[in-house]
């Protein structure tokens, strides 16, 4: 019995460390006293591209040193280890809501934290950082998903004859491209989600670093943070006028 | 060094396979770009590309074995596709990111280069298309 007992404790103990483990991430609504070994942020997310679905941003925690997300392919030594979760999305429960925007308390345990992606998209070719301290409010600022379109190119109607041809064409129907997601941070206004009154004696904005790189690990497509306009060396496609080069060879066999 | 020229390797293979069969191929363009910088650049985008996961595809259940097995297979059919679409578009925008352009090449060439043999020499002349200061080919959008 005494065994059983121990054993009982054990398995007790263990599953509060799980549970505190997995804690991490969004909350519902401002606890009356924070954690002193949890960080928090505080964050806005507008609906992609102003429309009627709600943005989605995905955080993960950074390990500077060797350029990866915490665990990834290009740092396996900064593993957090089984059930320690690496990354936080902020999708469900947040505080305040309406039909175009949410706002998020994200708990967070103390490390540095990387915009990881938005919308399936991973900024893996350059994100930004911040700190995350133990005890500390961030106000991470409004976050607008929207799709990185390429010059001249934008959202298509989805009209009746193309829902024919996918109805009929099934798996061959010709599907528009793939174009990446992007973010528009900025620092909260006076129009925004105002900061929940516990917070706001304590609450910091958040210093952002740039140039965080990683694996593509949402499965999804990569992009910068802040979109083709922050590539550091853009080409732009030739313009009609531009007489075409010289072929080198036709195109059919 | 080793893992870059397998990488280079392998970007050799995969950019000559992935003409349609009824186009071109097409490669990546930077005047000037060293051989290191490329390989480097070309194997990073193939790692971003590589991890690509499309979306499992969810397939009505069917108790008529025939059924649910043609329905398995155009749902891989759909996945499939799914991933050569999101892979070619994570290559194509990161090498765009890095300050690559991108040239179509026509059949002659495409078989020219994929004729040869030697995987080095495959090697410096598609190199030779990609630090080119006069690119050959249509250029592409992104």
């Amino acid at each position: 019995v005494k065994l059983l007992a121990r054993f009982m404790l054990w398995a007790g103990l263990a599953t509060l460390v799980c549970v505190s483990a997995w804690a991490s991430g969004p909350l519902r609504e401002v606890p009356t006293i924070l954690d002193p070994t949890k960080g928090y942020a505080l964050v806005e997310i507008r609906n992609h591209d102003g429309g009627p679905q709600p943005g989605i941003v995905t955080f993960a925690r950074y390990d500077p040193v060797d350029g990866d997300v915490r665990g990834g392919l290009r740092s396996p030594g900064s593993s957090l280890g089984r059930g320690v979760a690496v990354r936080v999305s902020a999708v469900r429960r947040s505080l305040l809501r309406n039909d175009e925007r949410r706002l998020f308390l994200l708990e967070l345990e103390p490390d540095i934290w990387v915009i990881e992606g938005a919308a399936g998209t991973a900024f893996s070719l350059g994100s930004l950082t911040f700190t995350v301290r133990a005890g500390e409010v961030l106000d991470l600022g409004v976050f607008s998903p929207r799709t990185d379109w390429p010059d001249g190119e934008g959202p298509t109607r989805l009209t009746a004859g193309r829902l024919v041809g996918m109805a009929l064409l099934g798996p061959f129907a010709r599907t528009p491209e793939p174009r990446p997601a992007m973010l528009e941070i900025r620092r909260r206004d006076t129009g925004d989600f105002p900061v929940p009154d516990s917070l706001a004696s304590r609450i910091v904005p958040a210093q952002f670093n740039e140039g965080a790189r990683f694996g593509n690990y949402l499965g999804g497509l990569v992009n910068r943070v802040n979109g083709r306009e922050g590539r550091p060396g853009e080409q732009q496609p030739a313009s009609p006028e531009e007489p075409p080069s010289e072929p080198v060879a036709e195109n059919r066999d | 060094m080793l893992k870059s020229v397998a990488w280079g390797g392998l970007a050799t293979v995969a950019l000559l396979a992935a003409a349609p069969a009824a186009a071109s191929g097409y490669y990546f363009n930077k005047p000037g770009v060293s051989r290191d910088t490329y390989m480097a650049d070309v194997a990073e985008c193939m790692e971003l590309a590589g991890g690509v996961r499309p979306a499992n595809i969810s397939t009505p259940y069917s108790p008529n074995i025939y059924a649910a097995g043609a329905v398995a297979f155009f749902a891989g059919i759909m996945r499939s596709r799914e991933r050569r679409r999101l892979s070619s578009a994570v290559e194509r925008t990161c090498m765009a990111d890095k300050g690559y352009a991108r040239y179509q090449i026509g059949n002659a060439l495409l078989r020219e280069i994929r004729d040869i043999s030697d995987e080095e020499q495959r090697m410096d002349r598609l190199f030779g298309l990609a630090a080119s200061d006069a690119p050959i080919g249509t250029r592409m959008p992104e």
